[in-house]
């Protein structure tokens, strides 16, 4: 008997969840799962694999390191300096330190990646 | 270096070639193995869709992708068609005038609609088999006021029941319309049944009467009067129709039946279990494109895919064939707009469709969607 309850509710649930179903939703489900499954299948791409590994230790250390605040923070910044424009202003920019250590840096990757295939 | 060349680029093609690159992936990344596919366009339909752009369902833009988008990056695509395939020296001459050669070769060219066989059936009749006729069918429907349909069944055909499915579909159709009062719906098939196959054709005559769906069977098309809006049969038997719609009759494609002996009607001769050439072990035969006595289908040709790629594979990398197609065919049937059912068969096994339901409807929607992820040799 409480065998054949058990039956009855699963039997139920399964009738409320098709009753509640569209076609809309069952295509939109169906969609989301088919590009998601889409993306996940390319990391069956050992290249790619091994890259978005990689990716992720690098934004968990850039996140230990407190660098992703940082640069959040650089971008809010950013947003609300003013740009006067002319060459002088450019120049001024130039002769500060933390500016010349961000173009050594723009530099270095640039010259890491010609190394690249 | 091995190189494999797949001539086709729609659901066996694709399927075989994203396989293939599946299972030769390190192969193809250190230049051991070269896979290329040869189209006739840069485009991808997903045909069992045009069912529902007919009522609305879908958009074109739904049911067609990039070609290139869908094979894996590693595989070389170009869109020139075949002109010249030559089984024993394995080259093929294309449009543009190169030639392609290869040590395996996958011929998977589909088939081609010929309504022009039929005298007035181009003129006289919609078809949904491609987008234009789907979007043309589609406007006249939404204007359609009632009156004579003919659903004209034409020998041999796509898919074993799309037939039955816009049938089914068009009553529903109606119904919800209004006008099903002042509408009659006739469904003429070549043979003395509602299907070729005899269990899908007693399942039909309930579903048929259900629904009232007259029948004219042993209909094979003659002609067809546009002017006088009649459809006639070689029995001899003439219908008047307000909306005529028809499944067109297919052919193989023109250079399968130019180049490949044997290929009557443009069927290549195939070995039913191994899908190879007849006489021919390192070309493959796929989809629509073989002269195996079974559904014309996407599913028949996805099943194949299957078994070509292992082979392919298997032969490229311990040189021998890895296993049979045992002729499985697996087809959706909408039995309206929202019951479906389904059959399943293969060379031992006969159809055997069980009762519409709800939950099968869902599922052939959903695999509509999904069905991109068996291009790309996922599903
Ligand atoms: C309206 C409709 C509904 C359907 N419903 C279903 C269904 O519900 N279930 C089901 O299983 N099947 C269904 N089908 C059948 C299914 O779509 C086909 O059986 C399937 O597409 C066959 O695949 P294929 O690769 O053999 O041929 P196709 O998919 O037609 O591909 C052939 C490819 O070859 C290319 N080509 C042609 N000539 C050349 C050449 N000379 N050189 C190079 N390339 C060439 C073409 O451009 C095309 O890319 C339906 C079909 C239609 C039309």
């Amino acid at each position: 008997m409480e065998n054949l309850k058990g039956v009855t509710e699963i039997e139920r649930f399964m009738q409320a969840g098709s009753d509640a179903l569209t076609d809309n939703i069952t295509e939109r489900l169906a969609t989301t799962a088919a590009n998601g499954l889409e993306a996940v299948d390319k990391l069956n791409d050992e290249d790619i694999r091994e890259g978005v590994i990689k990716l992720l230790d690098l934004i968990g250390n850039l996140n230990r390191s407190g660098a992703i605040d940082e640069l959040s923070k650089v971008a809010e910044i950013t947003a609300k300096q003013e740009c006067k424009g002319g060459i002088f202003s450019t120049i001024s920019m130039l002769g500060k330190p933390e500016t010349q250590r961000s173009l050594q840096f723009l530099l270095n990757a640039c010259a890491c990646l010609q190394k690249c295939k | 270096m091995k190189k494999v060349l797949v001539i086709g680029g729609g659901m066996a093609g694709s399927i075989v070639a994203n396989g293939l690159a599946r299972k030769l992936s390190k192969e193809l990344n250190n230049g051991t193995v070269e896979i290329t596919v040869l189209s006739a366009t840069d485009k991808h339909l997903y045909q069992p869709g045009l069912l529902y752009l007919t009522f609305g369902r879908v958009t074109e833009s739904e049911l067609i992708r990039d070609q290139r988008g869908i094979l894996d990056n590693r595989i070389k695509f170009y869109v020139d068609p075949a002109t010249n395939i030559d089984t024993d020296t394995k080259k093929v001459t294309t449009k543009s005038g190169k030639v392609f050669e290869c040590d395996y070769m996958v011929i998977a060219t589909g088939s081609r609609l010929v309504p022009e066989n039929v005298p007035g059936l181009s003129e006289g009749a919609h078809n949904f088999y491609s987008i234009e006729g789907a979007k043309k069918l589609r406007d006249t429907l939404k204007t359609f006021e009632g009156g004579k349909v003919v659903v004209n069944v034409n020998a041999p055909h796509k898919c074993p029941v799309a037939p039955i499915e816009i049938t089914c579909m068009l009553h529903d159709f109606l119904n919800e319309k209004g006008v099903l009062d002042k509408s009659e719906i006739i469904y003429t098939y070549p043979v003395g049944r509602l299907h070729a196959m005899q269990p899908v054709a007693d399942w039909a005559v309930p579903e048929f009467e259900k629904l009232g769906i007259k029948s004219e069977t042993l209909f094979n098309t003659k002609e067809v009067d546009p002017s006088k809006k009649t459809i006639t049969s070689e029995e001899g038997v003439t219908l008047n129709y307000d909306l005529l719609i028809t499944i067109p009759p297919h052919k193989g494609q023109q250079v399968v039946e130019e180049s490949i002996e044997g290929a009557a009607g443009g069927w290549a001769p195939t070995d039913k279990k191994k899908l190879y050439l007849e006489g021919k072990t390192d070309v493959f035969i796929c989809g629509d494109t073989t002269n195996i006595p079974i559904s014309k289908a996407g599913s028949t040709a996805h099943f194949e895919a299957d078994t070509i790629v292992d082979n392919i594979s298997s032969l490229i990398k311990e040189g021998t064939i890895a296993r049979d197609y045992d002729g499985k065919v697996f087809c959706f049937i909408e039995t309206g707009k929202e019951e479906g059912s389904y059959v399943w068969f293969n060379y031992t096994t006969p159809p055997a469709p069980g009762l519409p339901t709800k939950a099968v409807h869902r599922f052939k929607l959903a695999y509509n969607k999904m069905y991109w992820l068996s291009a790309k040799g996922m599903l």
